[in-house]
């Protein structure tokens, strides 16, 4: 691969990179180390897909990703009507990925964390043949207190966003403000406009009866 | 190019792990460093935006001693594969000495392959670099996927697809259960090595 006078030195990166990085995988491909703790594969493949969908959404989160989440979901859901563990978790991942769809970007920072571990503890949860029940049951209860952790913080943070435009008016709440002063100020315009027209009316009417009335005077003479 | 110090006889060379979105390159990453962090103490790096979601890049710095009196250091880097992070992809390719291309064997993904490949020929075009001259390893990821019926796309196709001009080392890999990770990662330090010593001279 190396040219002979660039020898030496490659090969000795070699050797310090076999040093570090030796007996770690195989050179021919390996089939079996594909998830040895989940024995079914079978069982393995709609948690496969719903991985699939938890890392789209994870790296950018669309209407499809979230769809495509929420059916598997349905699906798993189905085929697990009688384990409550597992509905339990599908409804926590459900309720995260509704919140997702809603907020998008604008969703806590927090929620991909929990979305990713609820759907680890289903993983572990429904694929692994060594966990006990009172084991599923814990894993179930720490996904629930996360989740309601993260209820917690949605709260707070909506709380905290709600008492700082409290505070500071925004750009919008400016401009409405801006918009009932320019809106009051037009009406007294209004209301000026029309007071000096109805005195100048009344003004007219009166320069045209002080007109008659002397028109009247002049006639009368002239007939008398 | 390497950033070398004579002073302090240290060598640092970048290498990058491009290819398309959802490929599997920060899953190499994170492989080598869970499998190998107690031997390499480094820790990875991950530059996330607002949701947790990885937009930016990961990066993975590790030491592999002195070669010849000259410290060298080795920093893997990943790039965001979706199309519309391509401003980040250029940005991480500045000063790239080594490319680690990881394609997706799924039959869906072929086009994004292509099209990927193209993108990072351009993006060096840039930087006034060749991808023929550059010190280049293909791995074709996924590969364990065959084993649950999933349709993968034939070496061959592959091969004919990507590598056809580009005459390249490449490798059957799964990232996730880590088979021929190591080995990729080793080829293309040792390439990268062996090119920026060709340059010295």
């Amino acid at each position: 691969m190396v040219e002979e006078k660039n020898g030496s030195i490659t090969i000795e990166v070699e050797q310090r990179l076999d040093e570090l990085f030796g007996d770690s995988d195989n050179s021919s491909f390996d089939h079996s180390s594909h998830h040895p703790e989940f024995e079914d594969c079978s069982e393995a493949l709609p948690f496969r897909e719903l991985k699939s969908a938890v890392l789209s959404i994870d790296w950018e989160i669309t209407d499809d990703a979230i769809n495509r989440f929420i059916k598997q979901l349905n699906e798993i859901k189905s085929g697990y009507s009688k384990n409550k563990i597992i509905i339990n978790m599908i409804q926590i991942l459900n309720s995260l990925a509704v919140y997702l769809k809603i907020n998008k970007g604008r969703a806590h920072p927090n929620t991909m964390k929990v979305l990713k571990s609820v759907f680890s503890g289903l993983e572990k949860v429904a694929l692994s043949k060594k966990l006990s029940e009172s084991e599923k049951k814990k894993t179930l209860f720490v996904e629930v207190e996360k989740f309601k952790e993260l209820k917690q913080q949605i709260i707070a943070l909506k709380a905290d966003k709600a008492k700082k435009t409290e505070a500071k008016p925004t750009e919008e709440t400016k401009s409405k403000v801006k918009e009932t002063q320019e809106t009051h100020s037009d009406s007294t315009i209004h209301m000026i406009s029309e007071k000096a027209y109805r005195s100048a009316l009344e003004d007219i009417k009166k320069f045209i009866k002080v007109e008659f009335d002397k028109l009247r005077k002049e006639l009368n003479m002239h007939s008398s | 190019m390497a950033f070398i110090n004579p002073k302090t006889k240290e060598v640092q060379t970048k290498i990058v792990y491009y290819g398309p979105g959802r490929g599997g390159k920060t899953t190499n990453l994170e492989y080598i460093y869970k499998k190998f962090n107690q031997r390499i103490k480094t820790d990875m790096v991950v530059i996330k935006t607002h949701g947790d979601r990885t937009l930016f890049f990961d990066f993975l710095p590790f030491d592999i001693g002195k070669i010849k009196g000259y410290d060298i250091k080795i920093q893997l880097y990943t790039v965001p594969g979706q199309v519309k992070y391509d401003a980040t992809r250029k940005l991480v390719l500045r000063g790239v000495d080594g490319i680690v291309f990881v394609a997706d064997s799924l039959v869906v993904r072929r086009e994004k392959n292509i099209l990927s490949l193209k993108n990072l020929r351009d993006n060096l075009s840039l930087y006034k670099k060749n991808i023929s001259d550059m010190p280049l390893v293909l791995q074709y990821n996924k590969r364990d996927l065959a084993e649950q019926g999933i349709p993968l796309l034939p070496l061959q196709t592959l091969e004919q697809d990507l590598n056809s001009q580009l005459k390249v080392p490449s490798f059957e890999a799964s990232a996730l259960s880590g088979t021929n990770v190591a080995q990729t990662m080793k080829k293309i330090v040792l390439m990268t090595v062996a090119s920026l010593q060709k340059q010295l001279i």
